[in-house]
C-alpha cells in the first residue's frame, strides 16, 4: 500500500473544509453531545428531582375505618386521617386504610390504593407511618414482657467491604462509563463516515476522484483520519458536556472516587482512540462500498446495534477481561476500560487489545482500498 | 494520442442472468490536434468505451492506450496524461471553485508554483474571477460546468475526454465547452467527445466514430462523412446508418 503524505493530507483538509460548512455535520458532531446530551440528561434530573420533592411533601388525604382501640394513627407531617366508618367510602380516597381488631395481638390492616406512579409515593409514606406504628408495638410489648430487642434479632450482622474505593467506584461506574464512551465513539463516527463515503458516492464527485493518478489508500486514509478526528471530538464534546453537568451540582453517587491518574488517563485514552480507529475504518468501509446513503444508513444502523449487543454483554456480572475475550473487538476495550478504572489492567493486557484493535482497523483499511476500485467498476457497469 | 484496439467488454448486471456484450471489436484511433466525435444512441456503450480510456473501467480482449500507454498496466501514467469530463460528473458543493481546483492539483501532484500559476491561468480562461471564492453549491449550473472544465484541465492533459458534457446546458454554457473544446484542439490536444447532437459534430469534429450496440457502425473523416452523406441531414444520416447496419445484422 503505497501512502503518499501530500493526497492523505489534501483529502483530509477537503474533509475538514466541507465538514466546517455543513452546519447539520457540526450540530450532530458538537452541538448535540456538548449542549443538548447534558441539558437533556440535567433537565430530566431536575425534572425527576423536583417532582419527587412535590409528591413527597404533597399533603395526603387517607380515608381511615379504624376497628381496633389499641391502634392510634399519629399525626405526621402532610397527612391527613379521615375517620370513616366504612368500607363503601373507600372510593373517596386515593389512599384507605382498614384495620379489623381480630384479635390482640394480630391486627389485620387492608390498604385500599390506586396503582399509578403517584400511587407508588403515598405507598411509601403510609408504609413509613406503619411500620412506625409497627415498631412502637413491638417495643411496648417487648418492655411488657421484660424483654429486650436481641429477643426477636437473634443475629447481628455487619458487612466490611474489602475492596479499595477504587475497585468498588470503578467496578460500579467503570462498567457503564465504558458502555457509553465506546457507544458515543461508534455514534460519534456513524453519520460522518456515511457521508464521506456513501455522501461521495451519491453525489457523484467520486468518479472524477478516481481518474486521477492519486492512489486511493492515500485519499481513504485522508477520509479516515477526519472520521477519527470527527469521533474524538465527539467524545470529547460529550465528556466535557457531562463534565460541566457533573460540576454544576448533579452528583454520581461514588464517581468521585475514581482516581485519575496518569496511568488511567493514558490507557484509557490510548483504548478509546484505538477503538475510535476501528469503528472509523470499520464504518468508512461499510459506506464507501455501499452504493447510496440510504444503504450505509442501513448497515449502519445493523452495525449500531451488533455494537450495543456486545457493549450490554460487557456489563453483565461475571463478564471480565480474560486471555479469550481479548480476541473479541470492541468487547476487549470495553472490559479493558473497565479494568483500568478499576486499576486491575495489566501492561500486557493493555498491549493485546491495542494490538488486537489496530491489527483489524489496519485490516479494514486493506480491504476498503483494495476492493474500492472493483466496487466502482460494478456501479459504472450498471449505468 | 488515443489508440483503440479491438476492445471487447462483457459483464452480467446483478439482477440479470445473460451477460450484457457492452463493446465488440471497437477499433480507431485519435489524433493530437484533432477533435474526434464519439457518436452513438444511449446504451450503444460509448461511456464503457470513454471510462476504459480514463482507466475506470477495463477491457476483457484488446487494449486501449494513451499517449502510448496501456490502460490497464499504465493505468497511473495514462490518468496523469488525460482529463475525463461526463456529463453525469458533479462537484463538491461546499469547497469554493479555488478549493477544487487546489484539491484536484494536489491529487494531480502538482507543485505549489506550477498549480498556481495553472489555477490563475483557468480562472482567467474561463472567465470564473466573479465566483472563484464562493461554495459550488451556490452557482449557476453554467457556473459550475466551467468549475468542472477547469478541474478536468488543471493539470494540462495532453488528452481530453468529454463524455456528453453539454448534457442539461444552457446555451451559454454549452457554447463554454465547445470554445473549449476548439482551444484544447487548436493547443495540440487530442479530444475526443461523444454527444447526441449533431449541430456538435458539425462545428467540432475533425474525425468520426460511430457506435451502435457496442459495435462500430463508422470510422472515418467528418469531411468523408459529409461526402458520403444520402440522406438530407446529419441526423438523418446517422439514423439511416444506423438502420442499415441493423439489417445487415452487424449488431448481432
Amino acid at each position: 500500500m503505497k501512502i503518499s503524505l501530500a493526497i492523505l493530507l489534501a483529502s483530509w483538509k477537503k474533509e475538514i473544509r466541507e465538514a466546517l460548512r455543513d452546519k447539520r455535520a457540526l450540530f450532530l458532531t458538537l452541538i448535540v453531545p456538548l449542549v443538548f446530551y447534558p441539558a437533556m440528561l440535567g433537565l430530566t434530573g431536575w425534572m425527576q428531582h423536583d417532582q419527587i420533592q412535590k409528591e413527597s411533601s404533597k399533603p395526603l388525604k387517607i380515608g381511615v375505618w379504624n376497628q381496633s382501640d389499641s391502634i392510634v394513627f399519629p399525626e405526621a407531617e402532610g397527612v391527613d386521617w379521615v375517620t370513616v366508618d366504612s368500607l363503601e367510602q373507600r372510593d373517596r380516597f386515593s389512599f384507605f386504610v382498614h384495620v379489623e381488631e381480630k384479635s390482640y395481638n394480630h391486627f389485620p390492616i387492608e390498604i385500599y390504593y390506586r396503582d399509578t406512579a403517584q400511587g407508588d409515593f403515598a405507598r411509601n409514606r403510609v408504609q413509613k407511618v406503619l411500620s412506625d406504628i409497627e415498631k412502637k408495638l413491638i417495643k411496648k410489648r417487648l418492655t411488657e414482657k421484660g424483654l429486650d430487642q436481641g429477643f426477636i434479632e437473634p443475629l447481628s450482622v455487619q458487612w466490611h467491604n474489602q475492596a479499595t474505593v477504587r475497585e468498588s467506584a470503578g467496578s460500579r461506574w467503570g462498567g457503564v462509563g465504558a458502555y457509553f464512551i465506546v457507544f458515543l465513539a461508534f455514534t460519534g463516527c456513524l453519520s460522518v463516515a456515511i457521508d464521506t463515503g456513501a455522501g461521495e458516492k451519491e453525489r457523484g464527485t467520486l468518479e472524477a476522484l478516481l481518474a486521477t493518478p492519486a492512489e486511493l489508500s492515500s485519499i481513504v486514509l485522508g477520509k479516515l483520519v477526519h472520521v477519527i478526528l470527527m469521533g474524538v471530538l465527539s467524545v470529547l464534546a460529550t465528556m466535557i458536556g457531562m463534565g460541566t453537568l457533573i460540576a454544576l451540582g448533579t452528583s454520581i453517587s461514588g464517581v468521585g472516587n475514581i482516581e485519575l491518574d496518569s496511568r488511567l488517563i493514558l490507557s484509557s485514552l490510548s483504548l478509546v482512540l484505538s477503538v475510535i480507529g476501528f469503528f472509523a475504518s470499520a464504518l468508512l468501509s461499510l459506506s464507501l462500498r455501499a452504493k447510496t446513503i440510504k444503504e450505509a444508513h442501513m448497515r449502519g444502523s445493523l452495525m449500531l446495534l451488533f455494537v450495543a449487543l456486545i457493549l450490554m454483554y460487557s456489563t453483565l456480572p461475571g463478564v471480565e477481561y480474560s486471555n479469550s475475550l481479548v480476541w473479541v473487538p470492541v468487547l476487549n476495550v470495553a472490559l479493558a476500560l473497565r479494568a483500568a478504572v478499576e486499576g486491575s489492567l495489566t501492561l500486557m493486557q493493555w498491549v493485546l487489545t491495542m494490538s488486537v484493535t489496530l491489527t483489524l482497523t489496519l485490516g479494514w483499511l486493506l480491504w476498503t482500498s483494495r476492493l474500492i476500485r472493483h466496487r466502482t467498476e460494478a456501479a459504472f457497469l450498471k449505468d | 494520442m488515443i489508440k483503440v484496439e479491438n476492445v471487447h467488454k462483457t459483464y452480467t448486471p446483478k439482477r440479470r442472468k445473460e451477460a450484457v456484450k457492452a463493446l465488440k471489436g471497437v477499433s480507431f484511433q485519435a489524433q493530437p490536434g484533432k477533435v474526434l466525435a464519439l457518436l452513438g444512441p444511449n446504451g450503444s456503450g460509448k461511456t464503457t468505451l470513454l471510462r476504459m480510456m480514463a482507466t475506470l473501467l477495463q477491457p476483457d480482449e484488446g487494449e486501449v492506450q494513451v499517449c502510448g500507454f496501456d490502460t490497464t498496466r499504465d493505468s497511473l501514467k495514462v490518468r496523469e496524461q488525460i482529463g475525463f469530463l461526463t456529463g453525469s460528473a458533479k462537484l463538491h458543493d461546499k469547497l469554493t471553485a479555488r478549493e477544487t481546483l487546489a484539491y484536484f492539483g494536489k491529487l494531480y501532484a502538482l507543485g505549489d508554483e506550477y498549480l498556481a500559476t495553472r489555477m490563475e491561468t483557468l480562472i482567467e480562461t474561463l472567465e470564473m474571477h466573479s465566483f472563484v471564492d464562493r461554495v459550488a453549491g451556490k452557482l449557476s449550473m453554467g457556473q459550475r460546468q466551467r468549475i468542472m472544465i477547469a478541474r478536468t484541465l488543471i493539470h494540462d492533459p495532453a488528452v481530453v475526454v468529454f463524455d456528453e458534457a453539454t448534457a442539461g446546458l444552457d446555451v451559454l454554457a454549452a457554447q463554454t465547452l465547445m470554445d473549449i473544446v476548439k482551444a484544447c484542439r487548436d493547443a495540440g490536444k487530442t479530444v475526443l467527445f461523444s454527444t447526441h447532437i449533431m449541430g456538435e459534430v458539425s462545428l467540432l469534429a475533425d474525425d468520426v466514430v460511430m457506435i451502435h450496440k457496442g459495435s462500430p457502425v463508422y470510422e472515418g473523416s467528418y469531411q468523408q462523412l459529409k461526402e458520403q452523406q444520402s440522406a438530407a441531414s446529419l441526423e438523418e444520416e446517422f439514423v439511416r446508418m444506423l438502420h442499415e447496419f441493423e439489417k445487415e445484422g452487424g449488431a448481432a
